[in-house]
């Protein structure tokens, strides 16, 4: 099997290691009330799909990278590859992304309720 | 030379073979002689040796059915000894100087074999004869019929003794690789490379060509194999070809990934590379691989002297060989008829063209009978065949049987992506279908191109389609002038009502018979007809068998071919010897060794080794008068506790750790706490899983404010590594941090027991203190030793003792053990190997790779407080699930045998006294075991329910494997020192 | 560590070993020679510092004009003369910078390479006891790598400077083509872990045209 390295070109599977779904990027919340769930979940549950499946692969002989691996487990065709550091970065910005706008929300309701308050007195 | 010729009674003139390279040989001890370019199977024609095997199951006299790698018949063993090669097929084998070959798959003489009555016991041993007849007793299996059939079935033997071949495996690269070097393979060649292509062309055979050497037709107005020889000459010239003969490529793999078997010295290496298995990358690849011919079933169709028609051509054509001094010819298509004129021409009688077709227009040759809408029903002739018997009741003398039941294109590697081959009427027979592996395009007869000069135009255009595929501008190439033969073909499988001992399958001995017992059983699916009959099974596959055999099925079950479907082929094309498969890697070649910068000392020493991995460490260190490893392990214990010992640690995974939040990363891949350590200190680390389990453990020093080193087991350096990486890049991508393994950097040795210090001193420059004050427990930084060699040293313990270690670049490391050798001979330095530096950590009651199972936690581990609640880590929120902080759960402890003379045995269970052994009562197990010399007594550690609170309890180990039962007292893990006031001075 | 009253003994010095002692061999025009001498350090800008760290790089190699801009992840940038000084590609925004040894110490002779103020911007480690370095060539090289090494060599896929880590024999290895010698011979270095530099020189000379 071949893996094209978005930096070193096509390289032998047999240089990587595979670690599995690459839902492992998203670790959950330590903190979340549901973290004892969450952090379940993201250990033992896993989809095992006949088909596309995007899998954590390491070029362990090459250039160290982790790398997200978009492959059909049918054909074993490699429809994407991408680093995985890339992936988890841009999931990070967007997780804090949906947070700062609640933000942004609170502090307009608190606004509100200030000028509320105002005009109650 | 005339004497050579002389010997060969069935040589004819022409073919490729060398007359002035007369080569001997030996088959069943018989000498023999052919020539250059023979193979052994054109050989033993040569000599009239038609009779050359048994069959597997009936035991039948068998000859030489093809002249390819498809033969199911002639399969021999070729070398003696350890050299022996069963299995072989004479069809390929090269012809060498003084090989000699056996017949196989005898009881006695091949021709009064002991085992043919199985033959005549034929009626009994049809199809699932195995599935019905040893079914009970149960118990005569494994003793009686096993034993039985192993040495009545089988093909050949091995000789049982090491493979004293050399093998060898490498990695090719091309833009294109054309498989096959016949007409349309030498053409794709030719566009291809002339395109510009890096091309690799393989071929199976020693001499390339493929049919064009085999028949005789004219291309450009030359003899087909003098097309073949200026083609290849004109390839050989250039530097963007490779030419592979000899090779098989046997497999395709995923992403344009082949496997091929290069025969590089078969029979005659003498002590160079016999195979090699290449590892072939290549853009695109066009599959020439040709086609293969069929036989017809009939009864007694097997007889040595029945040949597949365009075997005999090329026996005729190529070898220069006439398989039999009468041939008849029996055939459905129009390959019958050209073998008829290729005999003709060369001078070989023709008996009669029986062709089962009625309404054609063909000439025969001068003279040649012909019987149109003819079948043969049986034949006749014990170890050779004499006569065939038609369907009108004439007997037609023949020692040669040309057969052809048409050809079947070659689709086996267009299989091998699960590509599935569809029916075609024209050529009755599949044609490649479905899904190719990557690349690929398939090209010739392999393609259902059946005739030559359609080959060559399809091979042509093959190659400049890969060249245009690739980007290359195609090369202009005319195609050579050739005409297209004569081809057509109806359906003819078997002669009905001729089925007693009519094959399909001459390999498995499998039969029109027993096709139909198959079906009448409920075997109706390809899939099921070749499980319970065998049939395509073996060295050969059904090659030549799949397709009758699944014709015949049809025509029994009323359905059309395509309705029945096929099997679908899977590597490898041909067998690949398992020596091929590994290479170089045997024996101590196996896997590379990794040696510790003291290991050229320590083996003048007489060190004995152990293997930790790659790694080969120092066990023990025997002294002169020590005969047993326990007198040199409690030496060296007794006397590392009592002075100073000195041990290679270099094999501690270091990993050097940087950037501005390497704490904080630290913080995450550490239960423990690290973001509080001290420039200058060192720390322990304990590592979890993010399960919660203990993944491993280990040290890490600050050495400055934004630098690390990490030491992680010897086991789990590379997995460590890796985690952090994954860590580092996966989840924690915003932090800046750097990682890099320096285990290989340092040379790495621990300085342990009261005198330390003492020798170290005598070491370091002046200028540098390593008093206790100054260079406290846990301490760590660079210090300059040896006159400005920069070290490093950590004052850590695994012994317990009063400890150092020190490190220095690995080009001192042979240095080092010497001086720090030296520098100790005033306080009796003992160097220690890997077995008392685990006596000592037992006694420090410190966990190891035992102990660190997978299995374990850290509260089992009586490290529980470590794991902090008050920041993020790995592995932290899952280590609180409540069956791993259960009340009663396993913890550490030690134990000592109550009675101190009897030795402890790792991996026992704890019963409770008078308790009965069974599963239920077992409360936990023994980790490590050793022998304590200064407690003079064996001591342990192991996991056992509730263990903080069961110091003192007297429970038993049990070992029932080892056969002990024995009392053991519970006590805290640390044998000794367990106030650490050792460490601290 | 604080300083003590100086010791009245001169310690023993420490005799520095090559991974193979030097090791040399030449046969049928191939050659097979260990690279000693040459100090090795890892370098990796540290956050923020990747732009300075190419500018930098482009400067010491002078590539800004003619050539590759910046270092690629599979070329090794060489400082044409003496003394050597050449940046391989190792990891992910990872290089090692090699040199000639000339007996300072790795980390400050590579600070000197980099300047004072980007040096405290990179993480740096020495990795010059870390790693054996053969220089194979000749014009059977790459039939040897044909043998070990499951990269394509060919001087099309693999022009001056491609580095490329791979595994070989079992042995995680960096190959490296360098300047071809003499009359366009290829020469490459092929560079593997120290502790199995043995197992390593075997596997070589286990390939043509070493033996046959």
């Amino acid at each position: 099997m071949i893996i094209n390295h978005p930096h070193l070109g096509p390289r032998d599977a047999s240089e990587f290691t595979i670690l599995g779904d690459a839902s492992l990027i998203n670790r959950p919340d330590w903190q979340a009330r549901d973290a004892d769930d969450a952090f379940y979940n993201y250990q033992y549950l896993r989809d095992n799909p006949a088909g596309l499946h995007r899998e954590l692969w390491f070029h362990e002989q090459g250039d160290r990278s982790w790398l997200v691996v978009t492959r059909d487990t049918v054909t074993h065709a490699v429809i994407a590859v991408a680093l995985a550091s890339d992936i988890a970065k841009a999931a990070k910005a967007k997780t804090a992304q949906k947070t700062a706008p609640k933000k942004v929300a609170a502090k307009k309701t608190a606004a509100k309720k200030a000028v509320i308050k105002r005009n109650a007195t | 030379m005339s004497a050579a010729s002389l010997s060969q009674k069935n040589r004819i003139t022409g073919g490729l073979v060398d007359r002035n390279q007369p080569l001997g040989f030996r088959f069943d001890g018989q000498h023999y002689t052919g020539f250059a370019g023979d193979t052994l199977a054109s050989a033993l024609l040569a000599n009239n040796v038609r009779l050359v095997g048994r069959s597997f199951k009936y035991h039948r006299p068998r000859g030489i059915l093809t002249a390819g790698s498809e033969e199911p018949s002639a399969l021999v063993t070729i070398g003696d000894g350890a050299h022996q090669d069963p299995n072989s097929r004479a069809t390929t084998a090269e012809l060498f100087d003084g090989i000699s070959a056996k017949s196989q798959t005898k009881m006695g003489l091949l021709s009064f074999d002991l085992m043919a009555v199985n033959d005549f016991l034929s009626p009994l041993l049809g199809a699932g004869f195995y599935y019905k007849t040893f079914m009970w007793p149960a118990a005569f299996w494994e003793k009686i019929y096993e034993p039985i059939i192993r040495k009545a079935a089988g093909l050949g033997s091995l000789s049982g003794l090491a493979d004293p071949d050399q093998y060898d495996k490498g990695y090719l690269h091309c833009d294109l690789l054309v498989i096959g070097s016949g007409p349309s393979g030498l053409m794709a060649a030719l566009a291809a490379a002339k395109s510009g292509l890096q091309i690799i062309l393989a071929d199976e055979d020693f001499c390339l060509g493929g049919r064009l050497n085999a028949e005789r037709q004219e291309i450009d107005g030359m003899e087909s194999a003098s097309f073949a020889e200026s083609s290849l000459a004109k390839l050989a010239a250039m530097d963007n070809v490779r030419i592979m003969s000899k090779t098989t490529i046997f497999g395709a793999f995923d992403h344009g990934c082949y496997g091929a078997l290069e025969r590089v010295n078969e029979h005659n290496a003498n002590g160079s590379i016999r195979q090699i298995f290449w590892h072939i990358r290549s853009q695109r690849c066009i599959l020439a691989a040709g086609a293969t011919e069929r036989p017809i079933a009939f009864s007694n169709n097997d007889r040595p002297g029945v040949m597949l028609a365009g075997a005999v051509r090329t026996y005729v054509n190529r070898f220069g060989v006439a398989p039999g001094k009468r041939v008849a010819i029996f055939t459905n298509n129009d390959d019958g008829w050209a073998t008829a004129q290729d005999l003709h021409a060369a001078g070989v009688e023709v008996t009669a063209i029986i062709d089962s077709r009625t309404d054609i227009a063909k000439t025969p040759p001068t003279g040649v009978p012909t019987v149109l809408g003819g079948q043969i029903v049986n034949t006749t002739g014990r170890l050779g065949l004499r006569s065939v018997t038609l369907n009108n009741g004439t007997h037609i003398p023949a020692d040669c049987l040309a057969v052809s039941g048409g050809w079947s294109p070659t689709v086996h590697l267009t299989c091998h992506q699960r590509g599935h081959p569809v029916w075609n009427d024209a050529i009755a027979g599949f044609v490649p279908g479905g899904n190719l592996p990557d690349g690929m395009i398939v090209t010739g007869a392999a393609n259902g191109v059946m005739t030559l000069a359609s080959c060559l135009q399809s091979g042509l255009k093959a190659g400049q389609q890969a060249a245009h595929d690739l980007g290359f501008k195609p090369a202009v190439i005319k195609p050579p002038r050739a005409a297209d033969e004569s081809f057509a073909i109806q359906p003819f499988w078997h002669v009905k009502g001729s089925d007693k001992k009519a094959f399909v399958d001459f390999q498995n001995d499998v039969g029109v018979k027993d096709i139909k017992q198959s079906h009448r059983e409920g075997f109706r699916s390809v899939e099921h007809l070749k499980r319970y009959t065998t049939l395509g099974m073996a060295t050969d596959q059904g090659k030549i068998a799949n397709i009758p055999g699944l014709a015949i099925l049809a025509d029994i079950s009323g359905k059309t071919i395509a309705e029945t479907g096929t099997t679908i082929f899977r590597p490898p094309y041909t067998p690949v010897p398992i020596a091929a498969f590994a290479g170089r890697s045997r024996g101590k070649d196996f896997r590379p060794t990794r040696l510790t910068p003291s290991h050229k000392w320590a083996s003048a020493k007489g060190a004995v080794f152990v293997e930790t991995g790659a790694w080969l460490r120092a066990q023990w260190y025997p002294k002169t008068g020590e005969t047993e490893w326990r007198q040199s392990v409690d030496r060296e214990v007794l006397a590392t506790r009592a002075s100073v010992g000195i041990c290679d640690v270099t094999t501690l995974g270091k990993i050097d750790i940087q950037g501005h939040d390497a704490a904080a990363f630290l913080n995450y891949v550490y239960a423990n706490g690290f973001a509080k350590l001290p420039i200058g200190k060192t720390r322990y680390g304990l590592m979890l899983r993010e399960d919660g389990m203990v993944m491993d453990d280990g040290t890490t020093a600050r050495l400055g404010e934004t630098h690390y080193v990490m030491t992680t087991t010897t086991a789990n350096a590379v997995g460590v590594f890796r985690h952090l990486e994954f860590c580092r890049q996966c989840l924690w991508p915003e932090l800046d941090v750097q990682l890099i393994s320096i285990t290989e950097q340092y040379a790495q040795y621990a300085v342990a027991g009261p005198n330390a210090r003492h020798l170290l001193e005598k070491l370091i420059d002046s200028g540098e203190d390593i008093s206790n004050e100054a260079f406290p427990f846990m301490a760590c930084g660079e210090i300059s030793i040896c006159g400005g060699v920069k070290a490093r040293l950590f004052r850590i313990s695994f012994s317990g003792e009063l400890a150092f270690e020190i490190a220095v670049p690995s080009r001192y490391g042979d240095a080092m053990i010497r001086a720090l050798m030296t520098a100790g001979e005033e306080f009796g330095v003992t160097p220690y190997g890997t077995e008392a530096l685990g006596v000592m950590r037992i006694e420090k009651g410190h966990v190891a790779g035992n102990e660190l199972n997978g299995q374990t936690t850290a509260r089992q581990m009586g490290l529980g407080r470590m794991v902090s609640q008050s920041k993020d880590s790995i592995g932290l929120v899952l280590s609180r699930r409540p069956e791993l902080v259960r009340d009663d759960d396993y913890e550490l402890i030690g134990l000592k045998p109550v009675n101190s003379d009897q030795p402890l045995i790792a991996g026992s269970h704890f019963i409770g006294i008078g308790a009965s052994t069974v599963a239920e009562n077992d409360e936990g197990w023994v980790t490590s075991i050793a022998y304590s010399p200064h407690l003079k007594s064996a001591i342990g550690l192991g996991y056992i329910r509730r263990g903080n609170s069961r110091h003192g309890d007297i429970v038993r180990a049990v070992n029932l494997l080892g056969g002990q039962d024995i009392k053991v007292e519970l006590c805290s893990p640390h044998f000794i020192d367990p106030e650490g006031t050792r460490l601290h001075g | 560590m604080a300083k003590s009253a100086p010791m009245s003994k001169t310690p023993p010095s420490l005799t520095a070993q090559s991974p193979l002692g030097g090791y040399e061999m030449i046969t049928g025009g191939t050659s097979l020679i260990e690279i000693t001498s040459l100090s090795m350090v890892s370098v990796a800008p540290l956050a923020g510092s990747q732009t300075a760290f190419q500018t930098a790089m482009a400067k010491l190699f002078k590539t800004g004009k003619n050539g590759s801009p910046k270092p690629k992840a599979t070329m090794a940038l060489d400082r044409s003369g003496k003394p050597r000084c050449i940046l391989m590609p190792s990891a992910q925004n990872h290089w090692f910078l090699c040199f000639d040894d000339d007996g300072t110490n790795p980390i400050d002779a590579a600070k000197a390479l980099l300047g004072k103020s980007l040096s405290k911007q990179m993480a740096m480690t020495d990795q010059s006891d870390s790693w054996v370095i053969l220089a194979l060539s000749g014009f059977y090289s790459r039939q040897t790598l044909a043998r070990i090494c499951p990269i394509d060599c060919s001087a099309s896929a693999m022009p001056i400077g491609t580095t490329a880590r791979a595994s070989m024999e079992h042995l995680g290895a960096i190959i490296t083509r360098r300047p071809d010698e003499g009359d366009h011979q290829p020469c490459f270095w092929l560079l593997s872990a120290r502790s199995s530099a043995a197992s390593f020189l075997h596997a070589i000379i286990g390939s043509p045209p070493f033996r046959n």
